[in-house]
């Protein structure tokens, strides 16, 4: 794509939000950098939805994604429309959901509970092809883990700036040791194999350092800049930072 | 109290060519390199003998709120209501953690694709004018399919699968249209329709004003929206 190297004036972007809580809830750090490195499976899994299948018509290979074992694998694709019209039996889970429970009720019922909003320690750059976090903190109370809460999203919006979503989890700190964060991913579980993909995923600098038992709220914004309202502030986003950096894209 | 200040923001021949904007507080940082989800419009005209007539890149400017409620369906499995089947109710259902619930709405697919001569999804092409704005569901003059008077005939509408560079992964969606009209024909908007499969519901994800492309009789359009991600 070397031949686009112009401005752009539109684009889906986000953002991560991110505030250090004491035990009793109060507030240790707030911060926000953008959310910047979406990675091929994000676009494999875009070709996947724009495409879908159908029983009649051939349609191109599809691309296949990388898991977070590393395997190469396609992704589900909803049952293929029947009848001329379409009428689907579908597939009531197709999708790749990113709004993950709490850990410990995933646990419970014997579920993957690495996906979701997920932090690790991990600093090397982001590539296009990453496909999972470099060293992330499995769900757990001790030394090495994180107590991951469950997600709450927010619907798709136009709030006079921005078409928008926000993905919402809290993490805690459960052992004894301080542990530091310096990555953050999105990993979106596909229902039906329960595979799980890496989307997005960001080094956070400087990291972010957890004491024992404190709690990391992270905010995912998926923000779409439309064109005529190309301007938009950091502060908008609800992220009660002080900064108040203007852009023009 | 921070005195409001107000910037003009130019934008050359696209949508909103000129905007206003009132803000609160002084600039205190005015320009970023964001990265994200990008659109580039790739735009050719042929002859009928394939020669090249005019090419140009443009930036495309408007993913829609629709695009954004299908990111939104397909990323928390529950699709969204308005968009989808709303108010239907299909059936009660037990989800992957052993809940019964209502499955009010599901998400069968999205098709970006169109067989040829279908201009009801996929690419299309239009000659409205109008500023795009977030919830606009349809183009202002949608060009139909067809060989009459100010129509042109739609080819495949096609997906070409991801590809990747040292920074960035892309998708290609394209599609042709030929002018038999008997007259030439100026298009100055395009957009991507998606069929929600399963459903009689077409959605405008993408809508774009582009500078005017005058295509003669016999002349192809061909189209093409590249979708870019880049780390």
């Amino acid at each position: 794509m070397s031949n686009h190297n112009m401005n752009n004036s539109s684009l889906i972007t986000g953002y991560i939000v991110y505030t250090l809580k004491t035990p009793d809830g109060k507030d240790i750090l707030r911060g926000v950098k953008h959310f910047d490195s979406f990675v091929r499976n994000f676009m494999v899994m875009i070709e996947s939805v724009l495409l879908g299948q159908h029983s009649r018509f051939t349609l191109p290979p599809y691309s296949n994604a990388t898991d977070v074992t590393g395997a190469s694998v396609q992704l589900g694709r909803p049952s293929p429309p029947s009848g001329s019209s379409g009428g689907s039996s579908g597939d009531p889970y197709f999708g790749w959901s990113i709004v993950a429970d709490a850990g410990d009720r995933l646990e419970f019922f014997g579920l993957p509970t690495d996906w979701g909003i997920l932090v690790g320690s991990g600093d090397s750059p982001t590539t296009i092809n990453f496909w999972k976090l470099e060293s992330p903190y499995p769900h757990g109370r001790t030394v090495g883990s994180m107590n991951y809460m469950s997600s709450n999203i927010t619907e798709p919006v136009f709030d006079g700036s921005y078409v928008r979503f926000d993905i919402k989890r809290i993490i805690i700190n459960e052992s004894d040791a301080t542990q530091i964060v310096r990555e953050v991913g999105l990993v979106g579980l596909e229902y039906r194999t329960r595979n799980k993909f890496l989307f997005a995923r960001d080094v956070i600098t400087p990291p972010i350092s957890m004491p024992p038992k404190s709690m990391l709220e992270i905010t995912i914004v998926l923000a779409g800049l439309l064109a005529p309202l190309n301007i938009f502030f950091r502060r908008d986003a609800g992220v009660g930072t002080d900064s108040s950096i203007r852009s023009i894209i | 109290m921070i005195p409001e200040t107000e910037y003009t923001v130019r934008q050359g021949k696209h949508v909103g060519s000129e905007v206003s904007v009132t803000v609160g507080e002084p600039i205190k940082k005015y320009q970023t390199e964001l990265k994200g989800i990008r659109l580039y419009i790739n735009l050719k005209v042929k002859d009928s003998n394939e020669n090249i007539i005019e090419e140009r890149v443009e930036q495309g400017n408007s993913f829609l709120l629709n695009f954004m409620r299908m990111l939104y369906a397909v990323l928390t499995v529950s699709s969204y209501n308005d968009f989808v089947h709303k108010g239907v109710v299909r059936s009660e259902s037990t989800d992957f953690l052993g809940d019964t619930v209502t499955v009010q709405y599901t998400v069968d697919g999205f098709h970006a694709w169109a067989p040829k001569e279908f201009d009801t999804h996929g690419i299309v092409v239009g000659t409205g004018e109008t500023m795009v704005t977030p919830d606009d569901q349809e183009l202002e003059a949608q060009i139909a399919n067809g060989i009459g008077a100010g129509k042109m005939v739609y080819l495949f509408s096609d997906i070409v699968p991801t590809a990747v560079t040292a920074t960035e992964a892309y998708i290609i969606l394209r599609r042709s249209f030929i002018n038999h009209s008997g007259g030439s024909i100026t298009v100055k908007e395009l957009g991507v329709i998606v069929w929600v499969v399963g459903t009689d519901k077409y959605k405008l994800i993408i809508r774009d004003l582009i500078s005017p492309i005058t295509v003669n009789n016999d002349y192809t359009l061909d189209v093409q929206y590249v979708i870019v991600v880049t780390v």
